[in-house]
Parts: C-alpha cells; structure tokens; sequence
C-alpha cells in the first residue's frame, strides 16, 4: 500500500512539473512576447541536476530517514508552484530595457532562480523515492514516465478550459495531493498543520485566482490605460489569449493613406497575448470598406481580374476579409489559426465585426497556411499575408529567435503553386528605416520565383508607404510577367494615395523616393541589387541579415549581424541599442547565464568530493561519454522541438508531443536496458549505432514523412509526432543508464561526477540549441547531435569495461 | 541679594516684547502667504514676462550630457543651450534619478518613456522653433520634452491620454516654473482645437495613420515630428511638412549611419 501511493505521489508529482513548464511558458508569453521555451526547459533540467548534486551530498542523511523528507519537499514543491509565478512577477525585468541597460541580466537571473525552486523540489522527491527503494526503481520510473507522459498531453487539453492563473493552481492541487498521499498518516503529528494550512491556501488560490501581468509596454497595457476603456471579452487556450477592448480613445487603425480623410466605421480591438492588436469593425455593405483600399495590400486587388478568388492568410479581426469583400470578391478563402479567435468572432462578436466570418461568400478555415496548402488544389487569384506579428515588438527584435514557417522560401513557393496563372501573391510587412525583414522577404520572393523557373526582374512589383507612424512595405509577387497596363494601373495606384514605387519594370531612378523621402532609395537600390548578379556581395554587405531562410532555419525575423556591432557602436550616434533585436539578447543572456548557474549549482558542490575524482580510473572517457551524451540528448530534444513546430502548427503542442515522447520513450528504454541478455559494451554500441542510423535517416527523410500526414486533425497529428520520435529516444533511453550502471559498479566514487557533468551539458545545449539553430540551421543541429552520440558510442569502449 | 544688581532673570523690557511681536507677527504673515501662494492658481505668466528658471543642480552632468549630444553631430546652439538648461532628473523616477543624464531613455511608468537625450534634441531641432512659434506635443509623458520646447516658445500645448501621467507632469512642470507649457490629460488624437493651427507638432504615441485633425491643424509652413519605433527602440524619425500650397510631404531621418560591412567594388 505505502509502495503505491508513493507511485502515485511520484506520478502527480511529475505529471505537475511536465505542465509547470508548459504553463510557466505560457505565463513568459503573456509577460515577455515569447514562451522562451529553452529557459524554461533549461531551468527545469537545472533544478533537476542541482537536486541530484544535493541528493548526493546529502545521500546518507536522507536516506536514513526518507519519510521525513518527502512529505515536506512535495509540500513544498506544491506550494512553489503557487508562490513561484507570483514571486517572479514582482521581479522588476523589463526586457524592453535590457539592450540600455544590461543591469537588467541580474533580473534575468532572478526569474532563472525563482523558476528553478519547484523543479528543484521535484527533482529531489523523485531521487529520493528511486534511492530510497532501489528494489522498486522500475516501478517508481514507470510512475514518474506515466506522470510525465501525462502531464504533456492534459495540460495542453486544460488550456482550452482554465486561464493561466488556474493552470498554475490546479498543478499545485496535484502536487498537494502528491504531499498527502506521502504524509505517514500512521504518525501524522508534525504533519497535520503543514498539510492542512497547505491545502488551505491552495483553496484560497482557487476562489481568488491570480493573472499574470503583462509588461507595462504591450499594447494591450497602453490601451487599458485610456480613460473609458473596457474590456469586453476574454477567452484563453494554448495558442495565446485573447482580449477585446473598447473605448472612445481606443483605436488600431491600418496603415491608411492620409489622402483617406474620412471616418471610420466603429470597432473594437481585439488582442492577443496582449500585442498583436486587430480591429474590428462594425460594417454593413462592403462600401463600408472603402477605407482599406487606402492600404498598401489593397494594391493586388487593382491589378487582378475582377471578382477574384482570394486567400486570406490571417483572419484575424476580418480587415484583409473586408478589403477582398469590397472589390467583390468571389470567394474568400481565410485561415486563422486559433479556434478562440474563429469562436470569438463568430459568437460574443458577431454583431460588432458585422457578422465578417459568416459573409456570403466567406469561408474561414481552422488551420494555418502550411496545412491548409499542403491539401489543397485550390488555385486563388490573389493570396495575402498581411503584416504578422505587432509592429512595435517586431522592430524591437522581440521575434527574433521565434520560428515562423510562413516567412521560407519552401512557403512562398508553395503559395505562388496555389496562384492561378493571372495570379498574385500579396505580401506585406512593416517597413523599417534601413530596411530589413521587408528586403529579405523581397528577396525570398524572388528566389521562389526563380526556383520555379520564373525571372522575378518582371514578376516583382515593391511598393511602399512611410507617412505612418507604422510605415508598410507590400511586395507583389506575379505568375506572369507584369504587363504594361498592370504597371501602369501600379503608378495610378500609388499616385493617387502618396505610396512610394520601390520597384517596378522599367521603373527609372528619378521616379522613386517620391512622397516620402528616404536618406537614399534604398529600396530600389536593393531590389537592383537583389534582382542583379551581385547579389551575393550585396547581401554579404549588408548591415543587416537578409539571406533567404528556408524550412531548416526558419527565423525570418532574425536580421541581426554580429559583424555590424562595431560599426553600430561607432556609428549609431548612441542610438546602437536600439538596433539591437531583444529576443535575440534574451537568448544570449540565457545562455551566459545558464553555463555559470549549472556550474555553480551543480559542478560546484562536489568540489567537496574532488578526492573521489583524484583516485579515480579512466575520469576522461567517463566524462566525455556523460557529457556528449548531455549534449547529444539535448540538441535532438530541442532540434525536434523546433521542427515539429511546423507540422504541428505552434510551439506549445511541438513542446508538449516533445517533451512527453522523449521522457516517456527515453524512460522506457532506460528500463529495458538492464533487461538485454548481452554485456553493456554491446548494448550501448547498439543503441549508439542506431541513434546514428535513425537521426541520419530524420535528416533526408522526416519532412516527407511528416508531410503524408500534414492534412489530418491535430490529435493524429500528436499521435505521430509522438510515434515519430518514439524508437530515436527508445535508443536513446539506454545509454545513460547503462553507462552509469558500469560505473556504479567500477568506481562509484565518479557516478556524482558523471550525474553532474551530463546534468551541466544538458543545460547548456537546451539554451544554447536556439542561438545554434537560428545560425546554422537544424541540419547542422542534427548532425552535431549524431556527432556527440558517435564521440559516446566510442568513449564507452572505456566506460562499459569491466 | 535683591534689587538692583545683575541683569539675569529679569524679563524683556517692552522693547524687547514690542520685537517679539513684530517677528511672530511677521512669520504668520509669511506663513499664511506661502499657503495661499501655493493653493492659489497660479495665473499664466504673461509671455512677456516670463522667462525660462534656472537650475544650478547637477550643472555638470547637463553639460556632460551636452558634449555627448555634440559628438553626435548636433551642432544648433540655441538647441544645446536648452538642453543645458533643463534639469532632466527633476523628470525621472526618483529610483532613475543616478541615470538621468545618461545617454539613454528611461522608463517613467505607465510603459512610457523619457527619451534619449540625443532624440529629445534632434526633435527639438527638426521643429525649427522661433519665439512666436505654437507648438503642440502629443504624448506628455514626463513633461521633460515640454519644458525643453518653452525654452523656444511660451506656446506649448501639451495633451497626454494617461491621467497620472497627464497630472503629474502639470504638476512638475508647475512646480518647476514652466508656466507656458499647458498640459491637458485628453484624447491626442483630436489634437488641440481650440489653439490650432500650430506651427509645429511632435506626436509620440500613434498607431496606424497620422491623426487627420493633426494634419488638419498643422499651419501651412508647419512641421510634425513623428519618432517611429516602440518604447526604448525608436529607430528613425519622420519628419512631416505641410507646404504653403497646403500638400504634404515627408521624409525619414535617420539617426544612425549604416554603411556595408565590406568594401564594395564600384560597378559602374
């Protein structure tokens, strides 16, 4: 009995940290503009390996006298989940700040701490049930795998139903069940009022729930400090939170020609995640929409045939909806790919948005533009991507280590194979002085064009708008070559709303740079120069990264270049940090700051056992193996994570199928690997030889296989993402243990040793796997992984002997 | 003994009680002065004659500041000397107040922000003020870009949406002596009806287009300055200028001076 509510315990207590790390991802979102997934999962792997370091120290204390530790830590480790978020708040970081003053990296290092308590204390619990009983550790490890497994799958499913602050609050339920089922209720004593006071407060929690904040600087924050502002809905799931504001000062109007003098219709703003703020509007008759043929992107319609068939990539608050509606449209295709936002507005906002989703001749699809392309063989006669992503976050970097597999080369190929032959595909972003992501995106949109055999010199049309305080850039990219008449009707276009002409056939010197005076032309010295054979100098000049990224490294948003930081420095009039991308910072911090706290939590306190290191045989092959195993397991971890972000649509359900198939699976290997009836030498060769063979193979041929699969529902999805990985962390879940197991029988003195050094590497790689993708791509990231897997599978040759 | 002797003890004579009436009397005075000089509205100086206060307080690091400005290009004297002159850390934060000549923005609350001394600056200098010049600034902030500008001009309209802000920085910039600066907490949007046209506009806080009434109330011959760019990362400026003819034209400016990383070879 005592044996299975200790499972039990370890399986709550699992399952709660597997969803703190997706809930505290989802909190980080809210706050910050990014789920910073990798600190999250590196802080997690630090508290685990600085709980191992602690168990081992303290091993004879502990052990000695297990029940009165555990009871306490799960108590603990219940009301941190609580006190956690809440504490991390109070931490006064601003990240908008960071690039001014790097005092804030101290801040940066608090909320790495405090959100590296529960995972400590949970790390702690289940060593001590596995010493504890090592009679029972195949049972112990199946709770702790079942848990982990499940924590993954109900939370993302809890997402649909609680808002953040009760996700936080049911985890901590589960952890203090976990603390009951632990308490010895033979001799409850000391454990009555802890426990009881405990579950109070967490009841407490509940019927007085608590919200994380958002920064001071988001939009949504600045439009609720308007007076008469109110908020009219609110609905969370796992792709973001949605908020409706209104008001008499609240407004989010497009990036409207000024030459428009007219009002506009009524509307509310409807955000997510606090940033990305889309009107909507109260329209009746499509001439209501007359206001969007002010915009940049209302250029496509101008130069297609009549009643176009549309696509629609972001629906969004139904703008873009609209402006197909008011040049009559015959169909309008419109992805959106969070179901609250389809729910919201197709229910408590219908009537505000005049019913935009259930027009006539309106079809909004539950799915984003990769998926939905990859089923269909629809052709469209104009497809638009509007500007995605805020404008203030965008500029200031906050994007830049965030995936986007819509901006690739791989998309706009597969958009321009939707396009009919009259077609255009409509892109715009923002506009940015100089110019960065728009010129890489015109530049990706020439290489499609070209990997299709089309010349892009007389297939691109680029066209701007400054006189905004949210200055757009929209790119037309054309099946056929333009004709003179589409020109033409091009110039009229422009001419009559102040929009600049950056490139057109034919379009001379002197007619550009009009309207709005940039320092130089630069955008159509740089479509010259990117439509040239020089290109490859241009952009290796270039200040700011503006190669093509393609599907392997998919980080549109990351135009950062270390080479430009001096002349930033000497030039930027101390303007350089505002140049300097903050998401891209935060992972360098991360980063730094990960190597010293690992050291100094993990490696540092078993200085006190140096002598054991001394004495021992063969220390350099052990910690070669453990640690290229830290770092292999971790670089196909991540690597995965942000590879599946395209098949499964977003980060949270990549995080959840990751993080959940490699703990499950890797954990079942660990339990079979004592089982094998051959030496460990050759268990280990085996599984090293077939962790090459199957990340190899991923490399060549995971996209095909995924791709069979793209159109289905989500869960299926989930199902084979999970399947996918499955055998790779079968094979992977053999080596460690194996590993250690000989060397527990060798030279035991070296086990702490090799715990801490595969704990260290394994939080380094988890931070540092980002930075490393957004530079050489995931293929190098898997390959370097198999490198590391290769390094162990010959270093064990010392490890496995007897 | 008794009687006539030593003076000790013996109390004032009516010349000296006469003197201590005369000072209570005088401190009451002063007392109830101060209190209704403070609760009194503070009648707006006439423009002639006011004239801008004078702050010896941390002098130095105004100039130091100066310098940095000076280094960076910017050469217009009467904008260095307002600069100079204006105590920027009566306009941050208190915890703030060790950065408030630092090269730098810094956060006021409420997500906004005092900009970079260089940006307050060039601004100022975009908006090529003279003495009779009316200006308008939407997005008070802290009040700092306000008090600035009166050192060009005693017409500075100033409207800020966030209340706290809005009565804060009225209060500082009263309390410091910027009387021709009126601050009112309203929507910018809308402009300043009542006042308009103005010969310049700076708007800080816009989304989506330029505000129509701002365009509508910009004089022909004005100019607007618009920063682009989100709190901390303001990357260029837009200068907007509404000709005599009343068309308007804009133009980037950019702060910062990007040259290629590598040399190029000339093609032509």
């Amino acid at each position: 009995m005592r044996v299975l509510r200790i499972r039990l315990a370890i399986a709550l207590v699992s399952m709660s940290t597997i969803g703190l790390e997706l809930a505290l991802m989802r909190a980080l979102s809210l706050r910050f503009w990014s789920h910073f997934a990798y600190m999250v999962i590196g802080v997690a792997l630090l508290g685990f390996g600085a709980s191992g370091t602690m168990l081992s120290l303290l091993r004879s204390k502990i052990l000695g006298r297990p029940d009165r530790w555990m009871w306490p830590l799960t108590l603990s480790f219940a009301l941190s989940v609580l006190v956690v978020p809440r504490a991390a708040q109070l931490v006064p970081l601003n990240v908008r700040f960071l690039a001014w003053n790097p005092g804030q990296v101290v801040y940066v290092l608090l909320v790495e701490l405090l959100m590296l308590v529960p995972f400590f204390l949970a790390g702690a619990v289940v060593g001590i049930a596995l010493m504890d009983q090592p009679d029972r550790i195949s049972g112990h490890y199946a709770a702790n795998l079942i848990g982990s497994g499940l924590g993954a799958a109900l939370i993302v499913l809890a997402m649909y139903h609680l808002t953040t602050g009760q996700l936080f609050t049911a985890l901590a339920a589960g952890g203090y069940v976990a603390a009951a089922l632990l308490v010895p209720w033979g001799r409850p004593r000391a454990a009555v009022w802890p426990v009881l006071a405990a579950g109070v407060i967490v009841l407490l929690a509940w019927l007085a729930p608590w919200e994380p904040a958002l920064s001071q600087y988001k939009t949504l924050s600045y439009l609720k400090s308007f007076p008469g502002t109110k908020t009219i809905l609110r609905a969370e799931g796992p792709l973001g939170r949605i908020d409706v504001v209104e008001g008499p000062a609240v407004r989010q109007e497009p990036a409207l020609s000024f030459r428009y003098e007219k009002e506009l219709p009524p509307g509310v703003v409807l955000v997510l995640d606090g940033e990305q703020a889309s009107p909507v509007y109260q329209w009746s008759r499509a001439e209501d929409w007359a206001f969007m043929d002010y915009t940049t992107q209302a250029a496509a319609f101008h130069v297609c045939r009549e009643r176009p068939r549309v696509l629609v990539v972001g629906a969004g608050g139904g703008t873009d909806i609209g402006l197909a509606l008011y040049h009559r449209s015959a169909a309008v295709v419109a992805l959106e790919m969070n179901p609250q936002v389809i729910a919201a507005m197709t229910g408590p906002l219908r009537e505000r948005g005049g019913n935009i989703y259930l027009a006539d001749s309106v079809e909004v699809i539950n799915q984003e533009a990769r998926g939905y392309l990859a089923t269909t063989d629809r052709r469209f006669d104009v497809i638009q991507v509007p500007p995605i992503g805020a404008f203030g976050a965008s500029g200031a970097g906050l994007y830049a280590t965030r995936e986007s597999y819509l901006y690739t080369v791989e998309s706009f190929e597969t958009m321009l194979d939707h396009l009919s032959e009259d077609g255009v595909l409509c892109l715009t972003r923002w506009g940015w002085t100089p110019p960065r992501d728009e010129l890489r995106a015109f530049h990706m949109l020439a290489e499609a064009l070209r990997r299709r055999g089309l010349g892009p010199a007389t297939r691109l049309a680029m066209i701007r708008y400054f006189t905004t305080p949210n200055p757009t850039v929209t790119i037309l990219a054309f099946k056929r070559a333009l004709t003179p008449r589409q020109t033409r009707t091009l110039q009229t276009f422009c001419q009559d709303r102040n929009f600049g002409r950056c490139w057109l056939p034919d379009l001379a010197p002197t007619e550009v740079n009009e309207f709005h005076e940039l320092p130089r032309p630069y955008y159509f010295e740089a479509a010259k120069e990117l439509l040239g054979p020089g290109r490859d100098a241009y952009l290796s000049a270039y200040p700011f990264e503006i190669t093509a990224v393609t599907d392997d490294r998919p980080y549109f948003f990351q135009t950062f270049r270390w080479r430009a930081l001096p002349m930033l420095a000497r030039q930027a009039r101390g303007r350089g940090p505002a140049h300097l991308p903050l998401g891209y910072l935060m992972s360098v911090v991360a980063v730094g700051q990960g190597i010293l706290v690992a050291a100094a939590l993990i490696l540092l306190p078993l200085l006190v056992r140096i002598q054991s290191l001394r004495s021992a045989r063969r220390r350099a092959a052990v910690f070669a193996y453990f640690l290229a195993l830290g770092l292999g397991f971790m670089l196909l971890e991540m690597g995965f994570l942000q590879k599946l972000i395209l098949y499964l649509s977003h980060p949270i359900y990549s995080a959840a199928a990751v993080i959940a198939s490699f703990l499950v699976f890797s954990g079942l290997g660990s339990q079979f690997s004592r089982h094998w009836k051959t030496r460990p030498k050759r268990v280990v060769a085996a599984a090293a030889t077939v962790i090459i063979i199957i990340s190899l193979a991923y490399s060549l041929v995971l996209d095909g296989w995924l791709g069979l699969t793209q159109a289905q529902p989500i869960a299926l999805r989930f199902l084979v993402a999970c399947a996918t990985i499955a055998p790779l962390a079968f094979a992977m879940g053999h080596m460690f243990p194996t590993g250690l197991r000989q060397v527990g029988k060798d030279q035991p003195g070296l086990v702490p040793w090799a715990w801490a050094v595969n704990g260290f590497t394994s939080v380094v790689a988890t931070v540092a796997t980002p930075l490393l993708a957004a530079e050489v791509g995931f293929g190098v990231v898997i390959l370097t992984a198999t490198v590391c897997y290769a390094a162990a599978g010959i270093a064990s040759r010392w490890v496995t002997e007897g | 003994m008794t009687g006539q002797g030593s003076r000790k003890g013996r109390p004032l004579g009516w010349f000296g009680r006469l003197a201590c009436v005369a000072v209570v009397g005088a401190l009451a005075v002063a007392a109830v002065a101060i209190y209704r000089a403070d609760s009194a509205p503070v009648p707006k100086a006439e423009p002639d004659k006011w004239s801008p206060p004078q702050f010896a307080a941390r002098q130095s690091e105004r100039d130091a500041m100066v310098r940095t400005i000076r280094r960076y290009g910017l050469s217009d004297k009467a904008v260095l000397k307002a600069m100079a002159a204006v105590p920027r850390h009566e306009f941050v934060p208190a915890g703030r107040s060790r950065m408030a000549y630092a090269d730098t923005p810094l956060p006021i609350g409420h997500g906004q922000t005092i900009s970079q001394p260089y940006m307050v600056a060039e601004m100022t200098r975009l908006l090529k003020l003279t003495s009779k010049s009316k200006v308008l600034e939407i997005g008070t902030g802290s009040g700092y870009q306000a008090a600035v500008l009166t050192q060009f001009t005693k017409h500075v309209y100033s409207v800020e949406i966030i209340k706290p802000l809005a009565d804060a920085a009225a209060a500082r910039l009263k309390r410091l002596g910027y009387t021709p600066a009126t601050v009112r907490h309203a929507d910018g949007y809308h402009g300043w009806k009542e006042e308009a046209p103005f010969d310049a506009i700076i708007v800080t806080c816009a989304t989506g287009r330029i505000p129509p009434p701002l365009i509508k109330q910009l004089k022909p011959g004005g100019r607007m300055v618009i920063p682009l760019g989100a709190p901390f990362a303001v990357q260029s400026l837009m200068l907007v200028e509404k000709g005599k003819d009343g068309k308007v034209r804009s133009r980037s400016l950019m702060a910062v001076q990007f040259v290629p990383l590598t040399r190029q070879k000339k093609s032509e």
